[in-house]
């Protein structure tokens, strides 16, 4: 076959498995670059050529190497501008000090480590072609790396960002990182010319290459910037110039004697940081770069990776040894520098977790040393088992020290600066909580009014917090990095805010209506999750589904399926006055709830009626009122039970009566029970039936938690 | 700036320096002392010297694929097209060990015609067991499964060819 052709065949099977293996990751909550990782392994002597060795000799033959090798060339070249793009100097704006210092000490004590550990290995591992100095410099850099991307993204779906270890690790890793590919560029130089005090000139030209890029390369790229602002969008013959300046660059790195991706990197890191320049560049570049050249990428790395190699019992256990030494480091090293720097034992415990991912970083690096012949295959498989080994405990290790249940409800004021997520969640002691998740906070201010009026926020200490989670679409896009998070959610932040100050009553709301903005890549999860602390109620807007014309399905459907408290479903149609509600009851827990919270609404308004329509079959004896409510009822004050009428018909169609009487109400309150035709089926779907045919806003109820009563608090303080 | 009063500027050179100077006493020691097992990777044609059981053994080419003092390889008729011979770079059926300038491999491969023998004699893989020395040379002995005595033989380097050079530059 023509080897292009072979070439473009393996790319599609690349391409496929990468993704395959990326959504198995995902579902166990690792980050997507381990399944793309994996795959290429996978593709590899070490599951691939073991298994059917000479199909995969066929598909991959070794003559098609040197083209996979070209192709992930330019999509590392690429990659490495995307990060150094990625690399803003807000970072580094908080908490200098500390950070210096646990990025100095995280990568001292781990590229010290990693030099006793070479001699150590150099016997072993290493042949005769390989002075001992090149050696030790490179082990030392490989242990020293943290994966700033993958740690950026880590943060991100975890919502530290904003959060002073958050921060505190995004600076430590991007210190870190630049720090690391300096070492790496030093052990480059050394292994090329095979002593360090010939790798001198490389070094002298290599700095002398990042002042003139720092310095005139940035003042031209300054103008680039303003050329922007002015015209606002990036043209192609401008886009075309900044990729001939990315390879440009690279070349120029490869020249003086480090690598290409140097060039790459350092080009982006100077690039101003215009934030609509940076984003439109970076749009335009990741999608086929992360998604076509990187995984390409993998799956060369994967090529050269043979797992067979490790046959012995001994060379697992020196395996095991690197991986102990290459946690221990920059855990260590790491915990004790932010210990010393008097962060609590938690927080330091975290962000030696987080410190301690190396992930693709790390890859690239390797890849270079074995292509320069430092490390040998057993010592790179060695190594791509550590860096895959401490990625993957991430996750897990930052839940297990830093739950997210710590992560209490946000006290989000604009001007007050939230930083410390173990603050205990409000100041003012809180009766009732209700959980608002607003989706599109401009159209949803019905539902935003309907939640204060049943918090009653002049009669006890209620809260409301409209809550809007931002989905992340793409799991290693730009939009992820914890800047242009912090953008978004921002943006949503605002729209909040200009929903509440558009209530009644807006100023003496303030400390009672709280925001929350989130971002997550699985909202009825992080609803559930959320709503799990403390909430009381959750009222929900109605979605129109996409697929379905059940108004109880879609995202409301997984909600109420999900969250483990009481909801309430809204269906609003327009009229904004609440002065008469209506209550259809059947004998069920919904429909009390529906009574709880008509009695809220009713006693937050003193203009307020409701009607009790109690439908009865014609043969049904008992039409009493459940006899909780009636006692609870007794409890209201009079000028309550006032303004409350319970009507009994008889008919045989309950829900005809009620949509009849919903002709003239402002509100309905429905519990999901049979009667009206809202219940849930077998597979967790509700039917309804009652939502399409009222005629009024329609707020329907659905009870979770027997135990807890909407009323006694409000009650206590009537 | 604040960030850089005396206390952590001198922290920070003292720490430098002590990993400094530490790098610097372990990389003297290491290439002092240590040495790495010398390499040995590469392709070999093995001229077996003849014996009673098989007057003209054919001669072999050895590949051996080195990670310090863990070596894998992998053995062909000499005569092997380069497609096998890429198809055995994939799965090398040979493992051994570097000790005290003595290699020693083993494993299984495609060598037992003997040119003596009948020519349809069947090719069937066969269990080899080989140990050299590696300095001056390659020289030792290979034993294989299906016959008896073992072969003494000597192995010489091939350097790559250009024609093969340029297949793969391109």
């Amino acid at each position: 076959m023509h080897t292009a052709v072979l070439v473009l065949f393996q790319v599609l099977i690349v391409i496929g498995l990468s993704r395959l293996v990326g959504l198995g990751c995902r579902w166990i909550k690792q980050p997507l670059v381990i399944g793309e990782i994996i795959a290429g392994i996978m593709l590899g002597p070490s599951l691939f050529g073991l298994i059917a060795p000479a199909t995969a000799a066929f598909v991959f033959p070794s003559q098609t190497i040197p083209y996979l090798e070209v192709l992930s060339q330019v999509g590392l070249i690429f990659f490495m501008f995307l990060i150094g793009l990625e690399l803003n100097p807000k970072y580094l704006s908080g908490q200098l000090e500390v950070a210096i210092l646990i990025s100095h000490v995280s990568i001292l004590v781990p590229f010290s480590l990693g030099t006793l550990l070479a001699l150590v290995l150099y016997p072993l591992v290493s042949n005769g072609s390989v002075p001992f100095t090149a050696f030790a410099l490179f082990l030392g850099a490989a242990m020293s790396i943290t994966a700033f991307p993958v740690l950026a993204r880590i943060i991100t779906e975890n919502n530290l960002q904003s959060t002073r270890l958050g921060t505190l690790a995004l600076t430590c890793a991007a210190v870190d990182d630049v720090t690391a590919w300096c070492v790496l560029a030093l052990a480059i130089a050394v292994a090329r010319t095979n002593s360090i005090s010939s790798a001198f000139p490389t070094v002298i030209a290599a700095l002398l290459y990042i002042i003139f890029m720092v310095t005139v390369g940035r003042w031209f790229l300054k103008r680039l910037a303003t050329y922007y602002q002015f015209k606002q969008r990036l043209s192609q013959i401008v886009l075309a110039w900044i990729y001939m300046g990315v390879v440009a660059s690279a070349l120029i790195t490869e020249l003086i004697g480090i690598h290409l991706i140097f060039g790459a990197f350092l080009l982006g890191a100077v690039m101003p940081k215009n934030e609509g320049l940076v984003e439109e560049i970076a749009q335009k570049t990741e999608d086929f770069v992360l998604i076509f050249l990187l995984p390409v990428f993998f799956a060369y790395s994967g090529l050269r990776t043979q797992i067979g190699l490790l046959n012995r019992p001994e060379l697992w256990l020196l395996c095991a040894l690197v991986v102990i030494v290459a946690i221990a480091g920059k855990y260590i090293g790491t915990y004790v520098a932010a210990r010393v720097s008097k962060i609590e034992h938690r927080e330091a415990s975290a962000l030696g977790w987080l410190m301690n991912t190396r992930g693709l970083t790390e890859l690239i690096v390797l890849n270079i040393g074995l292509s320069l012949g430092v490390i040998s295959p057993l010592l790179f498989t060695m190594l791509v088992i550590m860096a895959l080994v401490t990625t993957f405990m991430t996750s897990p290790l930052l839940e297990w020290t830093y739950p997210k249940r710590l992560i209490k409800l946000d006290m989000v004021d604009a001007e007050q600066d939230v930083s410390d997520e173990t603050q205990p969640a409000l100041e003012i002691p809180t009766t009732y909580r209700i959980l608002v998740p607003m989706a599109n906070p401009s159209t949803q201010k019905g539902l935003l009014q309907l939640a204060v009026a049943i918090a009653n926020i002049n009669r006890q200490n209620a809260v409301v917090h409209p809550f809007s989670l931002i989905e992340l679409q793409e799991d290693y896009a730009f939009e992820s990095t914890p800047v242009a998070a912090e953008r978004l959610i921002a943006e949503r932040r605002h729209q909040l805010e200009t929903l509440i100050s558009s209530l009644d009553d807006a100023p003496e709301l303030r400390t009672h209506v709280l925001p929350i903005v989130r971002v997550t890549n699985d909202v009825a999860r992080e609803t559930a999750a959320i709503a799990a602390i403390d909430t009381d109620l959750i009222v929900v807007g109605w979605h129109r589904p996409a697929f379905s014309k059940n108004r109880l399905g879609g995202r409301v459907g997984q909600i109420l399926s999900v969250a483990p408290v009481d909801v309430a479903v809204f269906v609003d149609r327009g009229g904004d006055r609440l002065e008469t509600l209506l209550v259809p009851y059947s004998v069920s827990t919904h429909d009390d709830l529906a009574l709880e919270l008509a009695l809220r609404l009713l006693m937050n308004r003193d203009t307020c009626r409701l009607t009790i329509l109690r439908v009865v079959q014609p043969t049904q004896i008992n039409s009493d009122l459940n006899y909780e409510l009636t006692n609870l009822m007794q409890q209201l004050p009079a000028h309550v039970r006032s303004r409350i009428d319970v009507h009994v018909i008889e008919a045989a169609e309950p829900i005809k009566a009620a949509v009849e009487a919903s002709t003239d109400v402002d509100l309905m309150i429905a519990g999901t029970s049979r009667a009206w035709g809202i219940e849930r089926q077998t597979l967790g779907h509700y039917t309804d039936e009652l939502a399409i045919q009222c005629r009024s806003s329609l707020l329907i109820t659905r009870r979770y938690s027997k135990v807890t009563s909407h009323l006694v608090s409000v009650i206590g303080n009537a | 700036m604040t960030h850089f009063n005396v206390k952590s500027l001198t922290f920070y050179s003292v720490a430098i320096a002590a990993v400094l100077i530490l790098f610097k006493t372990v990389t003297t020691y290491g290439e002092a002392n240590i040495k790495a097992p010398p390499t040995i990777d590469g392709k070999y044609r093995l001229v077996l010297s003849p014996n009673a059981d098989c007057p003209k053994p054919e001669p072999l080419l050895l590949t051996i694929q080195q990670s310090g003092i863990y070596v894998t390889g992998f053995l062909l008729p000499l005569k092997t097209n380069a497609k096998e011979v890429r198809s055995a770079e994939k799965n090398p059926a040979l493992t051994g060990r570097l000790q005290n300038q003595q290699l020693s491999l083993s494993g299984i491969a495609d060598v037992t015609r003997c040119n003596s023998y009948n020519a349809a004699t069947p090719s069937a893989s066969t269990l080899i067991k080989l140990s050299t020395q590696i300095q001056p040379a390659l020289q030792g002995q290979i034993m294989l499964s299906n016959i008896a005595t073992p072969f003494t033989f000597t192995a010489i380097k091939e350097t790559p060819s250009p024609e093969a050079k340029n297949i793969n530059s391109h």
